[in-house]
């Protein structure tokens, strides 16, 4: 009797850890499910990917102001040729290409990227360089320490007959390159 | 002799209630951590998704921007990618006004859509604006503005300037 009484007992006590066990495998299902679910729909970070090569397109293609019928593009070029001083004069008579086109960039970023937070958000880096080392333009705002770096994506500007492209550079969280 | 048993099993009686208690507590405590685990996961999940249906809004109102005609810059026939003529612009805004139905249900819905130039000027035209009843006024949550550079034909200048397309999506409650 007392013999059958004890196996109860720890047939009873085997339930518990066997509730206890299911309970807590549950649990961890649970976990690994939401951890490990895909994420749905990757559409607009890719849009956001793309804010940067919208927004250098559309300035190299902004007429500069600087001199009648030149293009952004045109003082970046033009800036790089004459090795960071700039051939061509502003209708002001005073400012040199290299000189507005830094002027005109950084106001542009100012009240651009600046007025929707990304440099608070993330932070950014404009860069254009003529590689290996010769740096047109370095501006960044917000801070990039916090950051993991973003998207890498140079955009070339053709400087023939030399073989070296410019590369223009914008990167939302940080270009981490070296130049 | 007895008087001792009853004193073992009380002894034992007690450690029993302890570990059940002990087993009860951590259980309960278990039960806690999963439903604060699940309504933060739930609460984030939701919010991710009401972030993404406005995303695609954007996504959407944005492509059919792009293929507007009736604001496209052309030049000699042909469209300019994410180009936009400050005088269309102007024009449609009133032809939005005498065909608002048709905008506001087919093209743009329930968003907000201006152009800003930012150089060599600072301009702002407003092509859309919702026009919200009492009932949808007391609905509206707030709203989320996203912003798109474009290049903005000023055909009185003949100039190419920067700019960006603001469009502001609205929450409902």
């Amino acid at each position: 009797m007392v013999k059958f009484n004890v196996n109860k007992k720890s047939q009873v006590e085997i339930m518990g850890l066997v509730i206890i066990m299911i309970i807590i495998s549950l649990v961890l299902l649970f976990v690994v499910s939401v951890v490990f679910k895909q994420k749905p729909g990757t559409e607009f970070s890719e849009a956001h990917g793309d804010l940067s090569s919208t927004f250098v397109n559309t300035l190299l293609q902004t007429d500069s102001g600087c001199v009648q019928d030149t293009t952004m593009q045109d003082l970046f070029v033009n800036c790089a040729r004459s090795a960071g001083k700039g051939s061509i004069t502003c209708d002001d008579g005073i400012t040199k290409s290299c000189e507005y086109l830094n002027v005109t960039v950084i106001s542009i970023l100012e009240n651009t990227l600046n007025v929707w937070n990304v440099d608070t958000e993330r932070g950014y880096e404009f860069i254009a360089v003529v590689p290996p080392q010769k740096v047109l333009m370095h501006y960044t705002a917000g801070d990039l320490s916090t950051s993991l770096g973003g998207q890498v994506e140079p955009f070339p500007l053709s400087l023939y007959p030399s073989p070296v492209d410019l590369m223009i550079y914008l990167c939302v969280g940080g270009c981490g390159i070296d130049y | 002799m007895i008087a001792q048993g009853c004193i073992k099993m009380d002894k034992k009686a007690q450690i029993k209630m302890g570990e059940s208690i002990i087993i009860l507590f951590i259980f309960f405590i278990l039960v806690v951590f999963g439903l604060v685990f699940y309504a933060s996961i739930s609460k984030f999940t939701s919010g991710q998704a009401a972030v993404e249906a406005e995303e695609m809004n954007v996504e959407n109102i944005q492509k059919e921007l792009r293929f507007l005609s009736e604001i496209q810059c052309t030049e000699s026939g042909n469209t300019r990618f994410d180009c936009y003529d400050i005088g269309k612009i102007i024009a449609t805004q009133d032809s939005i006004q005498e065909n608002y139905n048709y905008y506001a249900q087919t093209v743009f819905l329930q968003t907000n859509i201006s152009f800003v130039e930012v150089f060599p000027d600072n301009n702002e035209w407003i092509l859309y604006e919702p026009v919200f009843t009492e009932d949808n006024m007391m609905n509206v949550k707030g709203g989320s503005a996203f912003q798109i550079p474009v290049t903005l034909f000023d055909p009185l200048e003949d100039t190419y300037n920067f700019g960006y397309v603001s469009i502001m999506v609205y929450k409902y409650g």
